[in-house]
């Protein structure tokens, strides 16, 4: 079943001579529980894309519809909650809040929503992300692996549909990086949600079920490695 | 608490230094604007209080009532407090020489009206019983009996009847009337009081008011008066009508009670304080708004990582409103308790300056602190940081969450391609064309900087200039005349007093320590060239005609003065007071304001010590006065004068008739100014009274002056119109040292005032600069991290914080020095209507505020720098995304 469509794609940064075409027309589809890696040189507009399919940044033109609603034809409150409860976003560099501890950060979702945490999940994330015994800590008291770990949290805490993860290794060392990329894995399995990541690291692309290769903003190869 | 509040108070910990400058900028602001309110109500109550002490505190007053209105008044619900004076009636007194006023009005009065009434003790103590009286002051001193506190009277007390009508205080004295006694009692002198207000008893009143203790209770015919004060003042006037009741109202007290409508005097004042309340708020808007600028730029990240998990635009300005909210909590309270504690300080050191100032009632200013000045102080307070929050979170939430997190907005290259300077690059080298390429690509972020410069330089330089002028408008005529009071008198045939004989009065007087009388004549001297200092011969007499024409003072001096002067001068009294060849005393070096130089100068008129010059006058004539020239059929120019009580009776005198020429020879020139002569009057003649006759023959005394010092000028100028007015007529004295007096105390006042004012904002501009710049390079880590690692030295990078320094002060000179030019300009402008003076570029002021800006901006810089220069450049590098 299809979950998220994309269709013409366009973004341009600039006007005139100095416009960049970031995206040039892109579409593609992604199935329901798909685990999707993106892959491309740098400036190749991987980044451009998820923040597009993340309700972040806005296209130039082109469609992105998540569950059959049109995501850009919401006003800019109404993606703010799209954000919130639709999809979840890791970066390469955490972007956790720094005055925030380990708790709020991952439940900074839900309250933003006004919500009440599920403890009983807060509870088996944490477990599952090996945070227990951190609760209270502030960003800048954990390792790196460990600050990612609580942004995988922080992107899981209130089970969204797509999960999109922009390097989210980029920064770490190859035993750091293959726990979360584990990480990843086993949430997508256990709560079969949808993942697109972008990787620059091929051991990574070969886990997914399917690798997307962008160049100069356009699709150049859709392979499927397994199904 | 929810998660953004959480978030905001967290990052206000984080930036502690940031957050205490803008908590210290609250602060400043809410501690000017209560002290702005506070000092706004002070004064009000000030002006209340002293009406109060000179009129009494009543705000009604009904004069004899029966015992049933009076218990109307006094049960009445809108009435406050009401208390009556029981009228115990009128008798003679013996050696009273008034009059019009023959009697003594005695009322029995309990404690409760005496403070109503404002009565205050000269002397002695208030009554206790019916056997004791207080005595007016105004009855002793127009009165040949003098009496004693101590001392016992009897008084025969009636009714005045007329017609078989009996007469109160309001029907003046009348020749037929008649007292009947009804009985006759003898009081001690327990005090004397100041005289009542003239609304109690009024000028005409036939009895001098004599106040008794509790006498016990009257009877059914007795008559009060009753003095009360309403709830609500201003009800006063609907319930005298509705309870028909013929009364008086105090009118200067409910004006200031905010009874009847907001007088002139308040609206200025509340007009004052809402400028400079506004111009508080504008200073303290740019700096509060900066820090919350800042606040948000450099939570700019923060708000997009927010905004990228899914918060919405209202949800981020309400985290800007929030942070807002929590520095006015803390700040608004402590600003508004140190801005009344500051003005409670200032008046408790210069409130009894106040004392002298509105009235002579001796009221001082004190601290009053009212609900609604505190309610006003907080509203405007708070307004100010809304504002200043509201501004910034606009721009917070219009950034989308894409550049939040790529952070770039803050610096947009401009389109145009701009190159510094040769003369940057030679003085400074690269770190100079560094500093001035990011001077240019960051404006907007200095822009607040400059501007709270800017904005400082043109307060403090119209506030000194304001001050200024101010000051030398309460400072003129300082010090110019050795008197303390003058009294004219004119003596023009319908005088009631002898002017000899008051001279003598006067001299006699205990508290006077000397006195002078003079007439004064205003003459058109021709002197010879040769007499007159060389540099205003030239200027006088530019034709060559060898001669000079001036306009000067001849004063006519009692003997006994004129006499006591020749011996202070070593002069023969033979020479000088000979009756048919007198010789005057030429007083030189008179005070004269230059406009030119801006200064007072000595100007010596005359070149020789001694002279002869003619002297040219207008005759005076008893009963008329002078009323220009006119031509007559003949062609002839012929002098009017005008009868003063029938003015169509006309005199109409030919030039010989009407101008006097005389020979004056002067026998010595002095420079020390006897007292009774104002300096600035110009140089002046002195001749003796008793020349008058041979210099101007003939010559009417119609004017003449009593120049006198005393110690006590307060009381030489009581005593004096007490001894006019029992002489039957009214004299004005002008108490020239109690002028001098308030005009010193207006400049303390001014100052102080002013000069804290201009403290204040400028403490709130080094706030300001203070915050931008030590933020804005906290910003820059990255910046200066790099260029560390790409070699920058130390003594580069000084030479690129001094570069910006220089950047700083010079725009906001640049922009400031002219702007305040042309705000002192305008107040120049709107000072001359009172002040002729001429326009002074307050060069002091604009020096202070250049040094100030440099100071400030390089001080904040160095601290700044300090703090970076720990920085480890990989670190600083690598900071960017924690």
């Amino acid at each position: 079943m299809e979950l998220l469509r994309v269709e013409d794609l366009c973004k341009t940064y600039g006007r005139g001579e100095n416009a960049v075409k970031a995206l040039d027309h892109v579409s593609f589809t992604v199935e329901k529980g798909e685990f999707l890696a993106i892959i491309g040189p740098s400036g190749s507009g991987k980044s451009t894309l998820l923040h597009i399919l993340g309700g972040v940044d806005r296209p130039t033109g082109g469609h992105v519809y998540l569950d059959g609603q049109d995501v850009y034809a919401q006003n800019e409150d109404q993606l703010a909650i799209f954000r919130r409860r639709q999809v979840g976003l890791i970066y390469q560099f955490y972007n956790l809040i720094p005055v925030l501890n380990v708790v709020e950060n991952i439940t900074l979702p839900v309250l933003m929503d006004g919500r009440t945490v599920n403890q009983e999940r807060l509870r088996e994330l944490m477990e599952t992300l090996g945070l227990r015994g951190r609760e209270r800590h502030l960003p800048n008291q954990l390792s790196g692996g460990q600050q990612q770990r609580v942004s995988i949290g922080r992107a899981l805490m209130n089970a969204p549909a797509l999960v999109l993860a922009d390097e989210p290794t980029g920064n770490l060392d190859s035993k750091n990086s293959q726990e979360i990329v584990e990480l990843l894995k086993l949430s997508h399995r256990k709560y079969g949600q949808t993942l697109i990541v972008i990787t620059h690291d091929e051991s990574i692309a070969l886990q997914a079920d399917r690798v997307l290769t962008i160049e100069d903003g356009t699709i150049t190869r859709d392979e499927v490695i397994r199904r | 608490m929810n998660i953004f509040q959480k978030v905001t108070l967290q990052s206000l910990k984080k930036n502690k230094v940031r957050t205490i400058v803008t908590i210290v900028g609250v602060i400043l602001s809410a501690a000017m604007i209560s002290a702005v309110t506070t000092f706004t109500a002070s004064m009000s109550n000030y002006v209340l209080q002293a009406a109060i002490a000179s009129e009494g505190a009543w705000h009604g007053y009904v004069p004899d009532a029966d015992i049933e209105t009076t218990q109307e008044i006094t049960g009445a619900s809108e009435v406050a407090e009401a208390s009556a004076m029981r009228h115990l009636g009128y008798a003679l007194v013996d050696g009273n020489t008034m009059q019009t006023c023959p009697y003594v009005y005695v009322l029995s009065s309990d404690e409760e009206t005496t403070e109503m009434l404002s009565v205050r003790l000269v002397g002695g103590h208030y009554p206790t019983s019916g056997d004791e009286i207080l005595l007016p002051e105004h009855l002793l001193n127009s009165n040949d009996n003098t009496f004693k506190i101590g001392d016992t009277i009897t008084l025969a007390l009636g009714q005045r009847m007329v017609d078989g009508y009996y007469l109160t205080q309001s029907n003046p004295y009348q020749e037929e009337e008649t007292l009947e006694v009804r009985e006759t009692r003898t009081f001690t002198v327990a005090g004397i009081y100041r005289r009542l207000s003239d609304r109690v008893e009024s000028y005409e009143a036939p009895g001098y008011v004599a106040i008794t203790g509790p006498d016990g209770n009257g009877d059914a015919d007795s008559r009060y008066d009753v003095f009360f004060t309403m709830n609500r003042p201003g009800d006063i006037y609907s319930f005298l009508e509705d309870h028909a009741l013929n009364g008086k109202t105090n009118d200067r007290v409910l004006l200031y009670s905010g009874a009847t409508d907001v007088s002139g005097f308040e609206s200025a004042l509340r007009g004052l304080s809402a400028i400079v309340i506004g111009l508080i708020m504008f200073g303290s808007v740019s700096l509060i708004y900066n820090a919350f600028s800042i606040s948000v730029s450099e939570r700019t990240k923060q708000f997009g990582l927010l905004s990228s998990v899914g918060a919405t635009r209202k949800q981020l300005r309400g985290m800007v409103l929030f942070e807002a909210l929590v520095v006015s909590v803390i700040g608004i309270p402590i600003g508004i308790l140190s801005g009344i504690l500051g003005i409670g300080v200032t008046l408790l050191f210069v409130g009894d300056l106040f004392a002298s100032l509105l009235t002579g009632e001796g009221v001082p200013m004190t601290l009053c602190i009212s609900a609604p000045s505190i309610l006003v102080a907080i509203v405007v307070a708070l307004v100010t940081v809304l504002i200043s929050a509201w501004i910034p979170s606009g721009r917070a939430t219009k950034v989308t969450a894409i550049e939040a997190i790529r952070q770039s907005r803050d610096i947009r290259p401009d389109k145009k391609v701009r190159r510094s300077s040769g003369l940057t690059y030679r003085l400074f080298g690269l770190p100079g064309v560094l500093a001035s390429q990011h001077y240019r690509r960051s404006r907007k972020k200095y822009r607040a900087t400059i501007f709270s410069l800017f904005m400082s330089i043109v307060l403090f330089v119209s506030a000194s200039a304001f001050t200024d002028y101010m000051v030398t408008m309460a400072g003129q005529g300082l010090d110019v005349a050795g008197y303390d009071v003058s009294m004219s008198l004119r003596q023009d045939g319908l005088a009631l007093l002898d002017d000899q004989q008051l001279l003598q009065q006067i001299r006699d007087m205990d508290q006077v320590e000397d006195v002078a009388y003079l007439n004064e004549r205003f003459l058109s001297c021709l002197f010879d060239s040769q007499d007159v200092a060389p540099q205003y011969a030239q200027q006088l007499d530019q034709e060559g005609t060898g001669t000079v024409k001036m306009l000067l003072y001849l004063y006519f001096v009692d003997d006994e003065s004129f006499r006591e002067l020749l011996q202070q001068h070593g002069l023969s009294e033979a020479e000088y007071m000979d009756p048919q060849h007198p010789l005057a005393i030429g007083v030189d070096g008179s005070r004269v304001y230059n406009a030119e130089t801006e200064q007072y100068q000595t100007v010596e008129l005359l070149a020789s010590d001694q002279l002869e010059f003619t002297a040219e006058a207008q005759r005076d004539i008893v009963g008329y006065w002078s009323d220009g020239t006119e031509t007559n059929d003949a062609g002839e120019t012929v002098y009017m004068y005008r009868n003063r009580i029938d003015s169509e009776q006309v005199l109409e005198l030919p030039e010989e008739e009407a101008m006097y020429s005389s020979t004056i020879r002067m026998g010595t020139r002095i420079t020390d100014w006897p007292f009774f002569l104002s300096k600035s009057n110009g140089t002046t003649f002195l001749l003796p009274a008793s020349a008058r006759d041979t210099v101007f023959p003939g010559d009417g005394v119609v004017y003449g002056e009593y120049l006198i010092t005393a110690e006590d000028h307060k009381a030489v100028v009581q005593e004096l119109k007490n001894m006019a007015l029992a002489q039957g007529a009214h004299v004005s004295p002008y108490d020239l040292a109690a002028s001098e007096e308030s005009d010193r105390n207006t400049i303390t006042i001014i100052r102080v005032f002013s000069y804290g004012f201009v403290v204040l904002i400028s403490l709130i501009a080094a706030a300001n600069v203070f915050n931008t710049i030590t933020t804005n390079i906290h910003l820059r880590r990255r910046e200066f991290a790099m260029l560390k690692s790409v070699g920058m030295s130390r003594s580069g990078f000084n030479r690129m914080m001094n570069y910006e320094c220089l950047l700083y002060g010079s725009r906001a000179l640049l922009f400031g020095l002219p702007a305040s030019l042309l705000v002192a300009l305008l107040i120049h402008r709107s000072v001359i209507y009172a002040f002729d003076m001429p326009f002074r570029v307050p060069w002091k002021a604009m020096g202070i505020s250049a040094l100030s800006v440099f100071l400030v901006v390089f001080v904040t810089m160095l601290y700044a720098m300090s703090k970076i220069k720990k920085d480890d450049p990989i670190e600083a590098l690598k900071n960017e995304n924690t």
